[in-house]
């Protein structure tokens, strides 16, 4: 323990890790300013958020109609003729700007699938994925069903959540949340791999390693990086989350179920809260990091220079990335092992794009990311491997020539 | 205690030390040798940062490599060329060093007061390390081979950067502990051994060329060993026939120190010292 209190204040004493941490947070502050949602688009989904009842959605249907009712009156008037376009109504300036555009879609989404709820054809905007998706569908089906099935017993009513259907949390899931776990992941590189290059830069591991509990110095060192990791990793979120809370006007109840949310294109997989949603996000995205500073704590086992570590641990992500240019996102499992690395908490690739993939952790999406348990299996194999690595570069260490 | 036994190392297709078989019991034992014998590479192997080719080293009959950290806590050493953190002060440093030789908080606070006293640095143990002369390092490394109270000590160049007194006081710290400990002194400074060393063990082409005491050493050398005075003129001629020990200026003349062949009759014997018997071995 002394130890380990030694090693955690060297790395806290490193100067340029404090700056990594205030850039870090400083970027995240620009994202929040630069990228805040539509304030009124928030408000109206969070006014509109609630429970699916016949009298909601008649609301939403009485407001879409009228509504498109005037954009056509306004059509008929201005260049005569019928259209029930609403994408023609728009760029014809019938509906109004891009907001109230929007919003009308999004109402009609909520209209549509709030009835097909209670028309009990919950599952009838599955069949979209049928024909291509196979076992993939299977799952989507057995999840609605089994969370009808909950939602029946614990009384609850299907909800209109804005979360999976708008862009109000695009900026936090999108940009906020893997930016944070991007940045704590260089960091914790940047950290093990000079906490591990010390007794070689200053000529003292001659002395440290023959001593009782040298030989097990890499560990420890291992060990206070991820701890210093992890309060970084806490502290960037915090103060980053707390930007955006406080920059951000909140519509929406981070106590609403997501579970229940009515959008078929995305069912999350459990049955959570916002807030528990935005937890279990911040926890899997902490995955990445550990296993980025297990990975070089390996490779600083094996050589003593950190920016070359950093070379090498550039080469390994570039590795994995290319790996995940390479998956498809169609359910096969060569595409499961291609994604199945650390980054594949992070990114993905669909249609040639690089996306994050934060927004879509936890949710069946029609791509093999959204395999059951893919988040866990990924991270707990990598986490494995990592300790693995670990192990054997010390056993490969104890009675290797260190010199 | 400590017995090498059959001892090889090589590195490729180059042979360090060759069938090294050394026995160590408590006291003081010197290792000369000049560059380049193995010295370093035996003291190595000692402390455990690199392992033996061939043959095994074992401590109360347990080969080392085995015996792990339970060896190394028994273990105290300080390198030819001592590293250290520079933005440590010297009892930061000697801190973290009782921590990684296992000393409980107590004993290291009782210990680290007394090491720097001991070594002459009490009165800078607040001052970073950074701002520290040669001296000065080599001294802190001094107190951190001695921290966990070692039963074998091994030294690599100890007195290297140590200014006169301070290698007395040095020896003197070295002498009052080898009555329990086995101290093995790696060193090119053959004053450093020849008054505190039990016995000396010279390496020559990477074998063991002899272990012995200071006085049999010499004692080989009696009668043997002369001082005469020559001119300058003279030397080279005399230098075929003699080998020469040590040459000093005296006015026009060199004394010289010489074995071997005829003595001149101005020629006179004098006391064999651990330096003639060292350039003997290695002329």
């Amino acid at each position: 323990m002394r130890i380990l209190g030694f090693e955690f204040r060297r790395i806290l004493s490193d100067k340029l890790l404090w700056i990594f941490a205030a850039v870090s947070v400083l970027i995240n502050f620009m994202l929040v300013f630069a990228n805040a949602p539509d304030a009124d688009r928030c408000i109206w989904l969070g006014e509109n958020c609630g429970p699916v009842t016949e009298d909601s959605v008649a609301i939403f249907e009485k407001d879409c109609n009228s509504k498109l009712q005037n954009a056509q009156k306004r059509y008929t008037a201005l260049y005569g003729g019928e259209t029930d376009d609403i994408d023609v109504l728009y760029l014809r300036g019938c509906i109004g700007d891009e907001n109230d555009y929007e919003v009308m879609i999004l109402q009609m989404q909520m209209a549509s699938h709030g009835r097909a709820v209670l028309d009990g054809n919950y599952h009838f905007a599955l069949d979209t994925f049928a024909a291509s998706r196979g076992s993939m569908f299977t799952f989507q089906v057995e999840d609605a069903h089994e969370r009808i099935v909950e939602m029946n017993k614990n009384g609850e009513t299907a909800q209109f959540s804005p979360f999976r259907f708008s862009n109000a949390r695009e900026t936090l899931y999108g940009m906020l949340l893997p930016a944070v776990v991007i940045e704590t992941a260089i960091i914790s590189v940047y950290i093990v791999l000079r906490s591990l290059e010390v007794e070689f830069a200053h000529g003292t591991a001659s002395v440290v390693y023959c001593t009782r509990t040298g030989r097990r110095l890499n560990l420890i060192k291992t060990l206070s990086a991820v701890g210093v990791m992890t309060v970084l990793y806490a502290a960037i979120s915090a103060a980053s989350l707390t930007a955006y809370f406080i920059l951000t006007r909140q519509g929406v109840s981070l106590s609403s179920y997501v579970a229940a949310s009515v959008y078929p294109g995305q069912l999350p997989k459990s049955s959570m809260t916002e807030l528990q949603y935005l937890a279990a996000t911040i926890f899997v995205g902490y995955a990445v990091p550990v296993v980025m500073t297990l990975l070089s704590a390996a490779v600083g086992n094996y050589q003593s220079n950190s920016y070359f570590g950093l070379a090498v641990m550039g080469a390994v992500v570039g590795i994995m990335i290319l790996f995940q240019r390479m998956c498809t996102g169609t359910m096969t499992l060569g595409n499961l092992i291609l994604a199945g690395n650390p980054m594949a908490l992070l990114l993905k690739f669909k249609d040639g794009k690089l996306l994050f993939r934060m927004g879509e952790l936890f949710s069946y999406t029609p791509d093999c990311y959204s395999a059951p348990l893919f988040e866990c299996a990924v991270a707990a194999a990598w986490l494995s491997a990592g300790m693995i690595i670990l192990f054997f570069a010390r056993r490969y260490f104890r009675r290797k020539d260190l010199w | 205690m400590l017995s090498i036994k059959n001892v090889t190392k090589k590195y490729g297709k180059f042979t360090a030390l060759e069938n090294i078989t050394l026995n160590f019991t408590p006291g003081v034992y010197g290792l000369l040798a000049p560059n380049g014998a193995g010295k370093t590479t035996l003291l190595k192997m000692l402390v455990t940062l690199t392992f033996p080719t061939d043959g095994e080293i074992l401590w109360n009959g347990t080969e080392i490599g085995k015996l792990g950290a339970r060896y190394r806590e028994h273990l105290g050493y300080l390198p030819q060329e001592m590293g250290y953190y520079p933005q440590y002060t010297p009892k930061q440093y000697l801190s973290y060093m009782s921590a990684l030789k296992g000393l409980d908080r107590k004993t290291a606070r009782g210990r680290i007061p007394q090491l720097l006293e001991l070594v002459g640095l009490s009165d800078v143990c607040g001052k970073k390390m950074k701002k520290f002369s040669g001296g000065m390092i080599q001294r802190v490394g001094i107190a951190q081979a001695l921290l966990n109270d070692p039963m074998l000590l091994i030294l690599d160049e100890p007195t290297a950067g140590l200014d006169p007194k301070e290698r007395v006081r040095f020896r003197n710290i070295l002498s009052d502990m080898s009555k329990d400990k086995i101290i093995i002194l790696s060193t090119h400074i053959v004053s450093d051994v020849e008054s505190i060393a039990n016995r000396l063990i010279f390496l020559k082409d990477h074998h063991v060329l002899t272990e012995e005491t200071v006085q049999e050493l010499c004692g080989r050398l009696d009668g043997r060993v002369f001082e005469a005075s020559l001119h300058e003129g003279e030397i080279e001629e005399f230098e075929r026939s003699h080998t020469v020990l040590a040459r000093r200026q005296d006015g026009d003349s060199v004394t010289v120190r010489f074995t071997g062949g005829d003595a001149p009759t101005d020629a006179r014997a004098v006391t064999p010292t651990l330096e003639d018997v060292f350039l003997l071995s290695y002329r």
